[in-house]
């Protein structure tokens, strides 16, 4: 046997001491009585504390040298060397994504894997550190490279899987990072295998067990949402989605569309062996807020409940207030008049002073520029030299060279055949980009953000192009203020769960609050810029609520959804195949250092508490 | 007659001028006194009833009682006769001790009841034990008292310092001391003492020998019978020197206390073994109080 801290031994000093208290005679103070007679009797019952001279062996200084001496040979910390496996460094993965969920086995996919992750724990070698990761959209470390079994325990009777894909690539990266020395490194995956390998998997993750939990199953599932207005009527909406079968056997499904909340039709789909149904609705009724599509199973296995719902927020935009503040542009204002979801309001430049520009949307400036800029979104036309966009002369016949595709003002938008008389060389600002440049760069097109405000310049006269003659004219135009449109607090009315959502409160608003689908509520305080909410693993509608007075008022009420429609996802059949490289589970042997402290505590406790028993019998 | 302030008050020595020493038993002495004798006769002071037996006087049976009780009883009467009165004040160094001090109470004890035996035309002895001077007595008549009390006041206990180590200078024991107590006149003899000796039950034994009647005043002080000392001491008896080690806590005082009423059981009980008369006093107690109550219930004054 050996001692780790042989130097603690020098705490043995405290026994001699602990004698020396038993020699040393008590300090008392003289007191003449009339006799000591009466006294003399009792010396005999209250010697227990008599100083001596001489030492009187009791139990109390024998016991108090027992548990001193083995808290002294306890510090010294005493161990014995024997073999034994080499510990390992374990890295438990836990598919937390939402094919986990299915209830192919009880109580569930997740429950299984948990067990079998605890199953492992045990029986990893004595001394082995284990690192928890839950496998989410964005993988979670639940507890890093610790002996504590119980704190691993506990870590993995938290976890909770989310309703969102998982991001396995960066989950198994991660271990790898964590494992520490790859030859002690044992990644132990506990999961359903209902994904297909990544592609750009490291070579050197090293030893990786593949736990499997789940059978193989069918599942029905809507995989795919999505709302457009009604061509032939604009305030109704068309809603198409798809539904699909996971499965190896033909299914007989019912499809059924609510809005909000009340059916609205069920619709019987038969769905062949692994195929999809797209199926469309169509003039859902005008002023709803949003609609569920779920499908149900009339036939067989449905192994995942999670994904037969999806939701879709029926948007109703406001119509854009649009000032238009031209000498006369025929072609702006019909192009204005003529899409839909524009209130339109004209008015000639020098009276623009006497209205209120500040509460429109979208202020059109056609060959004019007030010296103050209002509040609102800003188209501008043809601006004059002096005012508040600098030009430094003039271009004639520009030839288009380039332009943006891929922005959406352009989006459809072919303009290779613009032809201008002149356009003013304009210095490009600095939020600005610019969307169509000549050959030597001179922008035809700028836009941008400017602080709080969407900038369009068109830096040409229309009626001096052949623009307004084009075909491309209208789709632009409609791309134009659907960027110039004031976006709603929501950015997206449809996300995938897991996906942040982006919120952009009105600047009056003092806080948000998000209540998702299970009822739970989270406020945030505005500050600067957008708010990004991550936690929408839950599939389901999200209501999001715009409050001022200190949350006592509401300003604003919309909703966003959060859908699985991940057909990857929701093919809960188990098909991963290539990962499983177990190496050797035996990392060898090698010699352990046992200590036995825990032995000597366990012995000292009962012991102290009997000294104090013995001391308080006595008194 | 005024009495010295610093033993007996006027207003206590009036009271005390009622009072009458009581021996239980009938006592022989010499000469006429105020007190009764054993020999019951003819003198006028009614002694108790017994059956009449042929030979007795007929004129000393109690027709009243034989009217109601066809029962012929005849009258008993003592002969009033001179009681000796020996005064055993106990003068140790440890009866010097307490709050106040035994000695001092000892001292105005002794002088009251001394009063009121000179008062009853008793033979009062006084016997300082271990005291500076052997006796005062034998005295009787009111004219003695001042005399009596200025004694009683002045003589001096005659160990005055603690040794400082013990077993140097053994000082007498109280069986010892009684050797100061050489008269060999019986009376009533009436011990003020603590008792605090190894030999205080020889002692007794030796004056219940005598003839005679024994009173023991057992006199305490409070710090003996509740003591207030904690800590860890060092006790020194005041007499011998003796150092005795002790802790103090609450179960050290509970078992003083359990050894000290112990002890004063056994003292009675010896007492009544002997037929000692024994009346346990606190030196709290206000002295007219024990006068006037303690020792009359116990009938060692009337």
């Amino acid at each position: 046997m050996n001692l780790l801290s042989p130097l603690a031994l020098a705490l043995g000093i405290t026994l001699p001491i602990v004698v020396l208290f038993y020699l040393l005679k008590v300090r008392r103070h003289d007191e003449e009585v009339s006799s000591t007679f009466l006294w003399n009797d009792l010396i005999r019952d209250l010697a227990a504390h008599e100083p001596l001279q001489r030492l009187r062996w009791n139990v109390l200084l024998i016991l108090q040298l027992i548990a001193l001496a083995a808290i002294t040979f306890a510090i010294a910390r005493p161990f014995s060397e024997q073999l034994g496996q080499k510990p390992v460094q374990a890295v438990l993965l836990v598919d937390g994504s939402a094919s986990m969920q299915a209830r192919d086995v009880q109580p569930s996919r997740f429950a299984k894997a948990v067990d079998a992750a605890r199953s492992t724990l045990a029986g990893l070698p004595e001394n082995s550190l284990a690192t928890v990761i839950l496998v989410a959209a964005h993988p979670q470390v639940l507890v890093a490279a610790t002996a504590d079994r119980q704190q691993v325990d506990r870590a993995l009777a938290s976890a909770q899987p989310s309703g969102a894909a998982a991001d396995m690539r960066e989950a198994l990266l991660l271990a790898r990072s964590l494992g520490g020395d790859p030859s002690a490194r044992r990644i132990y995956l506990f999961t359903d295998g209902a994904f297909s390998l990544p592609s750009d998997l490291p070579d050197d993750l090293g030893s990786v067990q593949v736990v499997p939990v789940g059978e193989s199953t069918g599942n029905l599932a809507v995989t795919a949402i999505s709302t457009r207005p009604d061509p032939m009527d604009n305030r109704r909406q068309q809603l198409f989605t798809r539904v699909a079968n996971f499965s190896d056997f033909p299914a007989r499904t019912v499809v059924s569309i609510a809005v909000d909340g009340q059916t609205l039709e069920d619709r019987p789909v038969d769905l062949a062996p692994n195929a999809e149904s797209p199926q469309v609705f169509e003039q859902l009724p005008a002023g709803a807020r949003y609609a569920s599509v779920s499908v149900s199973d009339l036939s067989g296995a449905n192994g995942l409940t999670l994904d037969d719902t999806a939701y879709a927020v029926l948007v109703q935009r406001k119509p854009a207030q649009v000032l238009l503040v031209s000498n006369g542009n025929q072609f702006l204002e019909k192009v204005l008049t003529l899409l839909p979801n524009v209130d339109l309001y004209r008015i000639a430049a020098q009276r623009y002073l006497a209205v209120e520009a500040d509460r429109f949307d979208i202020i059109v400036f056609d060959n004019y520029l007030p010296p103050l800029l209002p509040r609102g979104n800003l188209l501008v036309v043809n601006p004059p030299d002096r005012g508040p966009y600098r030009t430094t002369g003039s271009i004639s016949r520009p030839r288009v060279a380039s332009w943006d595709r891929e922005d959406p003002i352009l989006g459809f938008v072919d303009i290779r055949d613009l032809n201008i008389t002149r356009a003013s060389k304009i210095d490009v600002p600095r939020w600005a980009k610019p969307l169509i440049s000549t050959s030597d760069g001179t922008p035809l097109m700028l836009a941008g953000q400017d602080g709080d405000r969407r900038v369009t310049i068109l830096p040409f006269d229309l009626q001096q192009s052949n623009l307004p003659l084009m075909s491309a004219f209208p789709i632009m135009m409609a791309n134009m203020v659907n960027y110039l449109s004031p976006p709603g607090v929501v950015q997206s009315s449809e996300i995938q769960t897991g996906s942040p959502e982006s919120l952009s409160p009105l600047p009056q608003v003092q806080s948000v609050r998000v209540t998702g689908p299970n009822d739970q509520a989270s406020e945030f305080r505005t500050g600067q810029g957008s708010i990004t909410y991550a936690a929408t693993d839950v599939p389901g509608l999200y209501r999001v609520q715009q409050l001022v007075q200190g949350g006592q008022q509401t300003v604003d009420d919309d909703l966003f959804a959060a859908n699985l429609a991940n057909p990857e996802e929701s093919d809960i059949r188990p098909r991963l195949a290539g990962l499983n490289n177990p190496g050797p589970l035996d990392a060898g042997l090698t010699r352990l250092q046992k200590e036995i402290w825990g032995a000597l505590a366990a012995v000292v406790l009962p012991l102290l508490l009997f000294e104090w028993f013995w001391f308080h019998r006595r008194t | 007659m005024p009495a010295p302030q610093t033993l007996i008050d006027a207003t206590l020595a009036r009271s005390l001028e009622r009072l009458a020493l009581v021996s239980r038993k009938r006592l022989i002495a010499q000469g006429q006194g105020d007190r009764r004798s054993l020999r019951k006769g003819s003198s006028l002071e009614f002694a108790d009833f017994r059956h009449y037996v042929e030979g007795d006087d007929p004129a000393r049976v109690d027709w009243n009682i034989y009217s109601r009780t066809d029962t012929l009883f005849v009258r008993l009467y003592e002969e009033e006769e001179v009681l000796n009165v020996h005064l055993l004040v106990d003068a140790s160094r440890s009866m010097d001790w307490g709050e106040p001090s035994k000695l001092r109470y000892a001292r105005r004890l002794g002088a009251a009841l001394g009063y009121v035996a000179l008062n009853a035309s008793n033979r009062l002895f006084v016997w300082p034990l271990c005291a500076s001077v052997a006796s005062y007595g034998p005295a009787w008549g009111r004219g003695r008292a001042s005399a009596m009390l200025t004694f009683m006041d002045e003589f001096r206990p005659a160990q005055t310092t603690t040794p400082l180590i013990f077993g140097h200078t053994a000082p007498p024991d109280l069986e010892q001391t009684l050797g100061s107590f050489t008269s060999r006149v019986g009376g009533l003899i009436i011990l003020v003492s603590d008792l605090l000796s190894p030999t205080w039950d020889r002692a007794l034994a030796r004056l219940a020998g005598r003839s005679g009647d024994v009173v023991v005043l057992h006199t305490l002080a409070p710090q003996e019978l509740r003591p207030t000392l904690g800590g860890d001491v060092r006790l020194i008896d005041r007499e011998s020197g003796a150092a005795v080690s002790v802790t103090l806590n609450n179960d050290a005082i509970r078992l003083y206390g359990q050894r000290l009423d112990e002890w004063r059981r056994t003292v009675e009980s010896f007492c009544a073994r002997h037929g000692i008369g024994y009346v346990p006093i606190d030196t709290s107690t206000a002295l007219e109080s024990l006068i006037f109550d303690v020792l009359r219930r116990r009938g060692v004054v009337r």
